[in-house]
């Protein structure tokens, strides 16, 4: 019961974080940035709370002694991972079908922010596996589609930078987008299968009660700080866009 | 015959003419191709002590599925880096947004040209690698070229696609690469699994899994990028 | 240097006195120090930089808007 109510909440707030930056598209910088700065109070708040209970207030853990608290900055990467090339995917197919630059501008600062917690992710990770289960590195499924997705995203990013027209870089990189997203389950089903046939896989243990919420705090907390990080970072994409699409503009006036 | 399918093999008519007339160009990638498998020879020696594989095997022929779909893979992006050159030297993807009809007959005739490349280059790069390495494939040819096919097919979509997207970038020659490479691991993974139960057996039955599995790899790059590669070549 | 800025250096700042105060003692203390730093770093430097550009965007826009009729 416990996890269909998770599951159920996960899925609303996934429809609410995805309908706010598709709304944010349509938004000038000026109206965007009230949503950022309460964001950011309520991502702060929530992790000056959250490194308390992970830190001071959960106990140390029987088996696995204290190395486990990385966990309180390890998932919630990947709440912002995901919801960063989430919101890119979903952006860049609203884009090719309106053309509207406002959705270029939330998908590559969405993939931007996504790749940063990709980073965190995936250090945070490697310094939990070394103690834990003495490697830095495995090719588990997870690891291995996390590792994917951070060089399908640079990718992404370092082609934006080589294109100059809008346009084409928004359309491109939309393109971009869509193909890596839809192949992040290819990866990981592969690369299950080409482990299990092998190997059992291994799972981090279930967690008990303090441990429970303070990781829960820590998970909202980073999602907060994402929604801040993308919508400052979309501000900064619309001011630099108009400015270029000005520019522009006089060029061709002026000839 | 229904036009779509008409226009389709008629642009890998042309294509296929136009990389026969540059036979040049097809013997340089086949020259890059063997001179990948003599790098691994050197690279990875005949036979080092400490590192034979077990079962009276070199380590040449313990890795070669997998140095085998390297080589593909690398000749393979050179060739389909190229596969937009003659348009975009010809006025750019104009001649082929023009084309009448729909876009996917165009994805299809393209995908085709460059499936027949590696087609190619694959009946090279087998044999060789197989004598250079000492191993016996001729029993096990008709699966060997199963797996080929797949894997090749999966890797032409991806190709093709990104190299539509990135025809007209200074970059191409980097940026195709490494867009390619994180789509293109579900089917190294898969291509090289199968190939090597194909050469070493397969005591657990997994063949079929791994058939499966290149098939939806296939079927779902294929929808998606047939059903965007309007897009793709889009002004 | 803009509010968003300073808030996260001081964040990211606080955090890391925090680890160095509660954590040394612990086992792994040395993993755990270093995966709460690193990530610290990182987000804060990155939120400190952005925070500032787009200050700065924003200051020039509305530069740019008082000067055109």
């Amino acid at each position: 019961m416990g996890n269909v109510i998770i599951f159920m909440a996960v899925a609303v707030l996934t429809v609410v974080v995805i309908g706010y930056t598709l709304a944010l598209a349509k938004k000038p910088a000026e109206a965007a940035k009230r949503g950022a700065v309460i964001a950011g109070v309520v991502a702060a708040v929530l992790i000056v709370l959250g490194l308390y209970l992970g830190l001071v207030w959960a106990p140390t853990e029987r088996m696995m002694g204290d190395s486990y608290r990385i966990m309180y900055i390890h998932f919630p990467s990947w709440v912002g991972t995901a919801a960063g090339y989430l919101v890119a995917f979903i952006a860049s197919i609203a884009y090719l079908r309106t053309r509207d630059q406002g959705y270029d501008y939330v998908a590559a600062s969405a993939a931007e922010i996504g790749l940063l917690f990709n980073a965190t992710g995936l250090v945070t990770g490697a310094l939990w596996g070394r103690p834990t289960w003495g490697v830095y590195w495995t090719w588990d499924p997870r690891l291995t589609t996390t590792a994917i997705m951070a060089i399908t995203f640079a990718g992404y990013l370092v082609l934006r930078a080589f294109i100059e027209d809008p346009e084409a870089r928004a359309r491109v990189s939309s393109l971009v987008a869509i193909v890596g997203f839809v192949n992040v389950p290819i990866v990981y089903f592969s690369v299950r299968w080409w482990r299990t046939l092998h190997q059992v896989q291994s799972s981090p243990e279930t967690v008990d009660s303090p441990m429970v919420w303070a990781l829960r705090t820590m998970m909202v907390a980073f999602l907060f700080l994402f929604l801040y990080l993308l919508i400052s970072r979309y501000m900064l994409a619309r001011i630099r866009g108009e400015e270029e699409l000005e520019a522009v503009r006089l060029e061709v006036a002026s000839e | 015959m229904s036009g779509d399918v008409r226009r389709a093999m008629a642009l890998l008519h042309k294509d296929l003419l136009t990389e026969r007339r540059s036979k040049a160009s097809f013997n340089a990638m086949a020259f890059f191709a063997a001179m990948v498998l003599f790098i691994f020879s050197f690279a990875l020696g005949p036979d080092s002590p400490n590192m034979t594989a077990g079962e009276g095997q070199t380590l040449l022929q313990y890795l070669w599925p997998g140095l085998l779909w390297v080589a593909i893979f690398f000749t393979g992006v050179l060739a389909l880096g190229r596969s937009f050159q003659v348009e975009m030297e010809s006025g750019g993807m104009e001649a082929l947004r023009i084309y009448p009809g729909d876009k996917k007959a165009v994805f299809a005739g393209k995908l085709a040209a460059n499936l027949v490349t590696l087609a190619a280059m694959e009946l090279i790069l087998i044999p060789v690698s197989a004598i250079l390495y000492n191993i016996d494939l001729w029993t096990k040819i008709p699966a060997l070229m199963g797996i080929m096919f797949m894997g090749s097919l999966g890797f032409a979509a991806v190709g093709t696609f990104y190299a539509a997207l990135t025809a007209n970038l200074r970059a191409r020659d980097v940026m195709l690469p490494v867009l390619v490479f994180p789509v293109l691991v579900p089917i190294v993974v898969a291509a090289v699994k199968a190939t090597t139960l194909i050469v070493r057996g397969d005591p657990m039955g997994e063949m079929w899994t791994w058939i499966r599995i290149m098939l939806l790899i296939d079927i779902v790059l294929l929808t998606v990028c047939t059903l965007t590669f309007e897009f793709a070549i889009e002004d | 240097m803009s509010k968003g800025a300073i808030i996260a250096a001081l964040l990211g700042l606080a955090s890391i006195v925090l680890v160095f105060v509660v954590v040394p003692g612990m086992r792994d203390a040395g993993y755990i120090v270093r995966a709460y730093v690193i990530t610290a770093v990182i987000l804060a430097v990155y939120t400190w930089s952005l925070a500032n550009r787009v200050d700065k965007a924003e200051k020039g826009r509305s530069a740019r808007r008082d000067v055109t009729p």
